[in-house]
């Protein structure tokens, strides 16, 4: 399995190519912006996307869905019936899915936003804006704030240590370096 | 990416050696994985998609390496030279650094969270969207450094300099800092309080 990183200075996010070795169907994760040098990454990695899967709706997340589109036939997966007016394949807390032969499960972590899910493929965690390198997503109220806290700790700290972390927005992390340096994941 | 495939020891979690069934901690043949793989980075100077944790390196010197998707986690590196080295989405958290030269390179979505830092030089080098969190810094520079959207958030800086850098993005939060300096720097582009976040 290969992962690509690719940032958009339009919103500051972070979209993730995954797909085989050797190129075909791949998924895309969080197309906030569609670019020349994203089009690039897919085309010269002879990679055709399949299905694109969403950590959740907000705007820097979904803006180059509309023109992927037009180039792909793809699947759009997230936690909302449509995006963009395109049919959404919904998934919820524990789906499970496997796209282009790579297995993917969602969790539903609500809190930045009501439909905030988080995919695990094998050791690597795409959490969106849910948890991000040194901090968590943003909220509006302290409700959803506790809320936030509340899942990331009963479904993504019980992890195994070594995941590594590709959030919406930032660098890279793993678990465990969260656990030790996230002033709200580190034991008080 | 590396292999997401555990070591085969009992109770050891650790990613496992690419192409092998344990981890460089359990492998039997230690010293001839580690000469094959320095061999390799010394002269092919190029490599993707390898995962090696736990191994000290010495006296290497890696100029212009390529590095892609690479973990070398909990590594010790001592007297190294990473100069022009290019090196994206590979993963070296708590790993620790003595006298390593970084000048001139060009790291991407990299991280180093966690990681000791004693006498190092990251001088005239593109370092974005890296993870520098956590990390216990000492006698180090930065200086001349592009640091766009990199983490040192947690980190402990003591003398380390980040004279003449791009700071927009880059990231301070709770951050110790003894004798840091940031002059003809942008540091009121980085960020050193996040309210949303008390």
């Amino acid at each position: 399995m290969k992962i690509f990183f690719h940032f958009s200075v339009i919103g500051f996010s972070n979209t993730y190519l995954i797909g085989n070795t050797g190129g075909g169907d791949a998924i895309l994760i969080d197309p906030g912006h569609m670019d020349i040098e994203l089009l690039k990454l897919i085309e010269e990695n002879n990679f055709y996307i399949k299905h694109i899967l969403f950590t959740h709706r907000h705007p820097s997340h979904t803006e180059g869905l509309r023109t992927l589109m037009k180039i792909y036939d793809s699947d759009i997966y997230a936690n909302t019936p449509f995006i963009m007016d395109f049919k959404v394949k919904t998934l919820s807390d524990g789906s499970s899915i496997t796209l282009s032969e790579i297995p993917v499960s969602a969790m539903l972590i609500p809190g930045h936003s009501s439909d905030s899910l988080v995919y695990k493929i094998q050791d690597a965690l795409f959490t969106g804006d849910v948890l991000m390198s040194g901090k968590i997503g943003s909220t509006t109220s302290s409700l959803s704030r506790s809320l936030l806290i509340r899942s990331i700790h009963e479904k993504i700290l019980p992890l195994n240590d070594k995941t590594l972390i590709f959030p919406g927005h930032g660098a890279p992390t793993t678990l465990c370096v969260e656990k030790k340096i996230n002033p709200i994941l580190k034991p008080k | 990416m590396f292999d997401f495939i555990r070591c085969d020891h009992a109770q050891c979690d650790n990613f496992s050696i690419t192409n092998r069934d344990k981890c460089y901690l359990h492998a039997a043949d230690k010293e001839f994985l580690h000469q094959q793989l320095v061999h390799s980075l010394t002269t092919k100077k190029e490599l993707g998609s390898f995962c090696l944790t736990h191994s000290p390196f010495v006296d290497l010197e890696l100029t212009g390496c390529k590095l892609y998707a690479c973990k070398f986690s909990h590594s010790t590196f001592t007297n190294v030279n990473f100069n022009k080295s290019y090196i994206q989405l590979s993963f070296f958290e708590f790993s620790t650094f003595i006298n390593c030269t970084f000048e001139n390179i060009t790291s991407k979505y990299s991280v180093f969270a966690g990681s000791v830092f004693e006498n190092c030089s990251f001088s005239g080098s593109d370092i974005l969207h890296s993870n520098f969190g956590g990390i216990d810094a000492a006698n180090s520079n930065f200086d001349d450094s592009d640091l766009y959207f990199t983490n040192f958030s947690n980190s402990k800086l003591n003398s380390v300099s980040f004279k003449d850098c791009n700071l927009k993005k880059t990231d301070f939060y709770l951050s110790e800092r003894n004798e840091v300096s940031f002059k003809y720097s942008n540091f009121e582009e980085a960020t050193f309080i996040r309210e949303d976040q008390q």
